[in-house]
């Protein structure tokens, strides 16, 4: 005969493991990570930060009232740094007063220039960061905006006023 | 049945009471959790962004271009968006042809569709 005289502390165990390794479980299973192909609330607020910091660049400070039309008495950074003659050469203190606007100087960023090239009825596209030779990459986000440029230096022939997509890839360091 | 020592009962209580909370308790986050991936998911595949950056430059390109003797300037650079917007962000963009009084604007990428007719004063 066995003996059975602690049934009910049995049943007592039983039931307190139950509810711990429940609770465990659920406690464990809050805890939230964040896999490579996972990443949506970083991109959302990377995203978010990196449009509104296109957005303030692309509206200018105040009005210039020396200038001799609407264009140029309301040009923005955006505006004339990609009208310039080599907008490479523009880079550098770009990807400085993006830093200072996001206040945050570990962004990284890649950006191209696009443009519709009317007479070959194609698009054609110019690369304005140095190239980098890396053979990994951050996860990054891409955010873009389109900026009005009147009879840009690099054109060719002069003399367009057309409308480019500057393409920008953000990342954190 | 087996003579029990039933001193602590209350104590007993209480630890299945405090047990029955945390659960709640970890339930609550666990939910708060997912929400907040489900929310950002949706937020991001929402073409927000994208709609302003439009709305922002077709309002420029009518601001420079008020002027009707320069429709034609206007007309280029709206087919740059088209263009480029398909090219790029495989997004369809049709904006009508630009009156300095009025200018619709047709958006669809696929996801969100989005359509517009702007007045102006």
């Amino acid at each position: 005969m066995v003996g059975e005289e602690a049934q009910l502390y049995t049943i007592e165990g039983f039931a307190a493991a139950i509810l711990i390794v429940v609770t465990a479980y659920l406690i464990l299973n809050s805890t939230f990570i964040l896999t490579p192909g996972d990443t949506h609330i970083n991109d959302l607020q990377l995203e978010q930060l990196g449009n509104d910091v296109l957005r303030m660049m692309d509206t200018k400070n105040s009005f210039d009232s020396t200038a001799p039309n609407r264009y140029l008495q309301t040009q923005s950074y955006l505006e004339q740094w990609l009208s310039s003659n080599d907008p490479k050469l523009g880079f550098d203190p770009f990807v400085t007063q993006f830093q200072g606007y996001a206040g945050d100087s570990r962004l990284k960023l890649d950006a191209f220039m696009y443009y519709w090239d009317h007479g070959a009825n194609r698009m054609g596209s110019y690369s304005l960061s140095p190239t980098i030779h890396s053979t990994s990459h951050e996860h990054y986000v891409t955010i873009t905006k389109y900026v009005y440029l009147d009879n840009p230096g690099w054109d060719d022939p002069l003399g367009v006023s057309r409308t480019v997509l500057l393409e920008v890839q953000l990342w954190r360091d | 049945m087996a003579r029990l020592n039933d001193d602590g009962q209350w104590i007993i209580m209480m630890a299945v009471i405090i047990c029955i909370v945390l659960i709640l308790l970890a339930l609550i986050v666990n939910e708060s959790m997912l929400v907040g991936k489900t929310t950002s998911e949706s937020v991001l595949e929402f073409s927000k962004s994208d709609i302003l950056d439009v709305k922002d430059e077709v309002s420029r390109i009518r601001e420079i271009n008020v002027n009707p003797e320069n429709v034609g300037v206007a007309d280029s650079h709206l087919e740059d968006m088209e263009h480029l917007s398909l090219a790029r962000k495989s997004t369809i963009l049709e904006i009508s042809e630009c009156n300095p009084a009025q200018m619709s604007i047709h958006f669809n990428n696929g996801v969100t569709q989005y359509e517009e007719t702007v007045w102006y004063l």
